[in-house]
């Protein structure tokens, strides 16, 4: 293939193609028609390419996971009199919700959890990048923590995300005589039984997990200041003008973990650090949607606005029909009135 | 009531950073002549990992008295940049370290207004200034699709964008011994680098999008 550019001068090029036609056995005219179609193919698919890239462009872009999130996030926009047009991109559908205040704004869907083809990490990657967003905002359900302080339907905005899974598990401190006869016991139901495993865990946990949780400092990551501030003048704005609905701003555990267990959620709730800012329920898509931060530490871009579902527990998990609607109608009102508001106050 | 309070007597200069307490230490190792800066910021795959500084004290024939690592932080760069005039390994690298500073520098205009119209000042800033020409915004710019900033506050913004990048020209040419040209093209390839972080396309680059 002859390259088209750069073309040092005319002369050049016209001997190249003499040389092309030849190695190929070709006539000159056709040659240069070929050389001249390739150029022309090229040039049409680099303004395609360029047209794409300007109709699916945004500033600001809204992930769901589940089809209830996306059909909310539709019908809050349509009562809002805003478009829901869908979009085409190389990697992902995009639904265009058109100017809200300043923003261009578009959203996804993406798969439940962070990894995965179709998974929140991959899919936020390669969606920044088709549409040059410089903020992420996820949206949808998430669960609650503190079933006496909050409920169905508050709205959890994270002001920064634990990721649960990002933790060090060491061997404990050496046990002592009591634990060791215990584990001794373990070690023979597990010689000499059938059911291994399943009983000797039991016997064995008699005398504590024998390891401890540690977390790093990587573990916690803190959302876009810029959008916590504009979720936080919402919240008062809500609260002062009594409007239904809760928003409660900290820190929100993010992991692979589908919990619908009380015991397990208090557990993990316990191995958290304590920090300055509270937790406050958790989710499981964040984890992924942060590799597509920009590198900004200080601004990275993104936040998690999600309305609270369940409480990751068996008996809110039964009920979950009923209120997985009010939980992510909730979020998408509360995100695409924040988008309605100038970004700081005048 | 005039009982002493230490918070009213003492002095308002801030807390040097233990990390600048140790540079200024290995500053004063005997030989050490000069500062140099390398910036390091590792690309894996389509993500970014943190940036972090490596920081050489060299003697008079440049050879390695004292090296440091440490991440990257703005406090410990406007020290090396302000405070000791150290300059990057190279051109390039400069224009990397200059691209991170912008960061902060823009941040509390982003936060006043916002992602969308922050992006359209920012882009009209620079099609119709003195980096339009520069081949490397050019380069990026080609990959942005910004539209015109709706509502009043243009030119707040871009008077407040522009500061910054005169702040920038400034310390620069501090940096260069007033080479005026040398920080012309490192700014341009500072703003390209923040452009591109900014708006993915790199990334998208990568993916074939563009």
């Amino acid at each position: 293939m002859i390259p088209l550019a750069p073309v040092q001068s005319d002369e050049i090029l016209e001997r190249r193609l003499l040389a092309e036609a030849d190695r190929r056995g070709e006539a000159v005219d056709a040659a240069r028609h070929r050389v001249l179609q390739a150029g022309l193919d090229a040039e049409k698919e680099r303004r395609e390419r360029a047209e794409q890239a300007a109709r699916l462009s945004v500033d600001v872009l809204l992930v769901t996971a589940t089809m209830t999130e996306h059909r909310m996030l539709r019908e809050v926009a349509t009562s809002l009199r805003l478009p829901f047009e869908r979009r085409a991109g190389r990697f992902c559908t995009y639904y265009h919700l058109g100017m809200i205040g300043t923003d261009r704004v578009a959203s996804i869907q993406v798969e439940i959890g962070a990894f995965g083809a179709g998974g929140s990490a991959s899919s936020c990657i390669q969606a920044r990048a088709e549409t040059r967003a410089t903020a992420l905002i996820l949206i949808g359900t998430a669960f609650g923590i503190a079933r006496s302080e909050q409920q169905v339907g508050d709205v959890l905005v994270s002001e920064s995300v634990f990721l649960y899974d990002d933790r060090h598990a060491v061997d404990g401190p050496t046990p002592g005589r009591f634990e060791t006869s215990l584990h001794a016991v373990g070690r023979a139901i597990d010689r000499t039984t059938a059911e291994r495993w399943t009983v000797a865990r039991k016997v064995r946990a008699l005398s504590g997990p024998g390891y401890t949780v540690q977390y790093g400092p990587t573990s916690r990551r803190a959302a876009s200041g810029a959008w916590v501030s504009r979720f936080r003048r919402l919240a008062d704005e809500w609260r002062r003008t009594g409007e239904t609905g809760r928003i409660i701003v900290g820190t929100l555990l993010s992991g692979g973990s589908r919990i619908e267990s009380a015991r397990f959620r208090d557990d993990l709730v316990a191995a958290i650090p304590k920090m300055d800012s509270p937790l406050i329920g958790g989710e499981m898509e964040a984890m992924g949607a942060i590799s597509a931060a920009n590198a900004d530490e200080q601004d990275p871009g993104w936040i998690v606005v999600k309305g609270i579902a369940d409480f990751a527990d068996a008996q809110s998990r039964a009920k979950i029909d009923a209120t997985r609607d009010l939980a992510a109608r909730s979020s998408a009102r509360a995100v695409l009135r924040a988008l309605q508001t100038p970004a700081s106050p005048v | 009531m005039t009982a002493s309070n230490k918070y009213f007597d003492a002095s308002t200069d801030p807390p040097v950073h233990p990390r600048i307490k140790a540079w200024k230490a290995y500053r004063n190792l005997p030989g050490v002549q000069r500062v140099e800066v390398e910036v390091r910021r590792d690309r894996d795959g389509l993500i970014l990992l943190p940036a972090r500084l490596f920081v050489s004290f060299l003697g008079k024939n440049a050879e390695l008295i004292r090296l440091d690592e440490a991440p990257w932080e703005v406090e410990l760069e406007d020290w090396l940049v302000d405070h000791e005039k150290a300059r990057a390994v190279n051109v390039e690298n400069e224009k990397l370290r200059f691209s991170l500073l912008l960061k902060p520098a823009m941040r509390p205009i982003l936060t006043r207004y916002g992602d969308g119209y922050f992006n359209a000042v920012l882009t009209v800033v620079l099609h119709e200034g003195p980096f339009s020409k520069h081949p490397e915004v050019v380069d990026v710019l080609h990959h942005i699709h910004e539209d015109q900033p709706a509502g009043g506050s243009k030119e707040d913004c871009q008077a407040l964008i522009e500061h910054v990048f005169t702040l920038f020209a400034k310390r620069l040419l501090a940096l260069y011994d007033g080479s005026r040209e040398i920080a012309v093209d490192i700014l341009g390839g500072a703003i390209a680098r923040y452009l591109d972080d900014r708006f993915s396309v790199t990334n998208s680059k990568i993916l074939g999008l563009v």
